[in-house]
């Protein structure tokens, strides 16, 4: 097939908008679209070109089928965020909110409660949040790492921090025990608070409700997409996958 | 084209995909080659609107793709539909059965007339 985007700045535009739109997704996924996208447009102007129409109508023709390419790009995108909604966001706040924040924040004021562990205190909080946003934004690669930074450091920071600026005041710095007492009260709004947006994303994709078996339905067909995508499955490997 | 239209086809772009590929493997431009032509080009899509389709239908299990050289050019991102795809397109086909059924009762039952602000079916 001719190469076409060398001489229609128009399709090269078009897939440059389209891929800003999609940049969030992983590298594989992003660049696979390109390409299979860029092969469509292409046919698509092959094909009205030998039906006779100028190259530059057939540009324009193939782009019109194509429809705006942001809303395109954002439509991809969603797709895909999808596909995380149920698993990825679901096991990442569960992990971040029982398995990690809560014992850091009830942590917290004994450790920045004695003076010289301030420091340790601070780091320690920022540190375990830094790892968790870097663990979200490995998992969540459509939201980009910057969203999850600021998700991580603006939202589940909040409670922490509240706790050092309390003990910062002389009367709450000398009765820990009434900062303990806040800080796990936060804590259990942050967690509701936390869920209740879980509840809202799972409600918007539309999975609330089906969810266990929605996700029990997938693993062996995610598993054997995983196989057949690396291209080295035998028959054997995907039917021991599927079984499992 | 009309709004009703587009929504009509929008959602149910996964269907007629999964409809296509019940025949043979194909690539994305010749899905929709292949729903313009068995549709007898009733059913032009937007076809970028065929990727994130395509997409969702994956990563439901219901097709999978595979990245297949061709004789000539580059390789080609051919989908093929899974079992579980074929048994999905057999309770799309059911519905669409049941619903344009009920459609058809609807457009074609006697009409009914008002009476005392009662719906009354005319006799037959």
């Amino acid at each position: 097939m001719q190469n076409l985007l060398e001489t229609t700045p128009e399709l090269d535009s078009y897939l440059a908008t389209l891929g800003k739109e999609i940049a969030p997704l992983p590298p594989e996924e992003r660049d696979a679209a390109q390409v299979e996208l860029r092969q469509h447009l292409e046919a698509i102007v092959a094909a009205e070109t030998e039906l006779g129409t100028p190259p530059a109508q057939a540009v324009e023709n193939a782009l019109t089928q194509f429809g705006d390419a942001r809303t395109l790009g954002k439509t991809m995108r969603q797709t895909w965020n999808e596909r995380l909604v149920p698993t990825d966001l679901h096991v990442a706040l569960v992990r971040l909110h029982f398995l990690t924040l809560i014992p850091v924040q009830l942590a917290a004021p004994f450790v920045v409660s004695s003076s010289q562990n301030a420091v340790w205190g601070v780091a320690l909080l920022f540190g375990i949040n830094a790892v968790v946003g870097w663990n979200l934004g490995k998992r969540f690669p459509a939201l980009g790492s910057t969203t999850v930074l600021v998700y991580q450091f603006a939202f589940l920071l909040a409670v922490p921090v509240m706790a050092l600026l309390l003990l910062a005041v002389p009367p709450f710095g000398k009765h820990w025990g009434v900062v303990f007492g806040l800080v796990a009260m936060l804590s259990l709004a942050n967690i509701f608070a936390a869920l209740c947006a879980h509840c809202a994303v799972m409600i918007r994709a539309g999975r609330f409700v089906t969810y266990p078996t929605h996700e029990l339905r997938l693993l062996p067909r995610r598993a054997h997409l995983m196989v057949t995508r690396r291209g080295d499955a035998s028959a054997e490997v995907t039917r021991q996958l599927l079984r499992w | 084209m009309p709004a009703t239209d587009d929504q009509l086809k929008k959602g149910n772009t996964p269907t007629l995909i999964l409809a296509v590929l019940e025949g043979e493997p194909l690539h994305g431009y010749a899905i929709a080659r292949a729903i313009e032509t068995l549709s007898a080009d009733a059913l032009r899509l937007n076809e970028g609107a065929l990727y994130p389709a395509l997409r969702s239908l994956e990563q439901n299990g219901f097709v999978v793709s595979v990245w297949e050289p061709q004789p000539t050019g580059a390789a080609r991102r051919v989908y093929t539909l899974t079992d579980a795809g074929r048994a999905e397109l057999q309770d799309k086909k059911a519905q669409w059965q049941r619903f344009a059924d009920a459609v058809n009762r609807v457009l074609n039952a006697p009409k009914p007339t008002l009476a005392g602000g009662n719906y009354v079916a005319e006799p037959a």
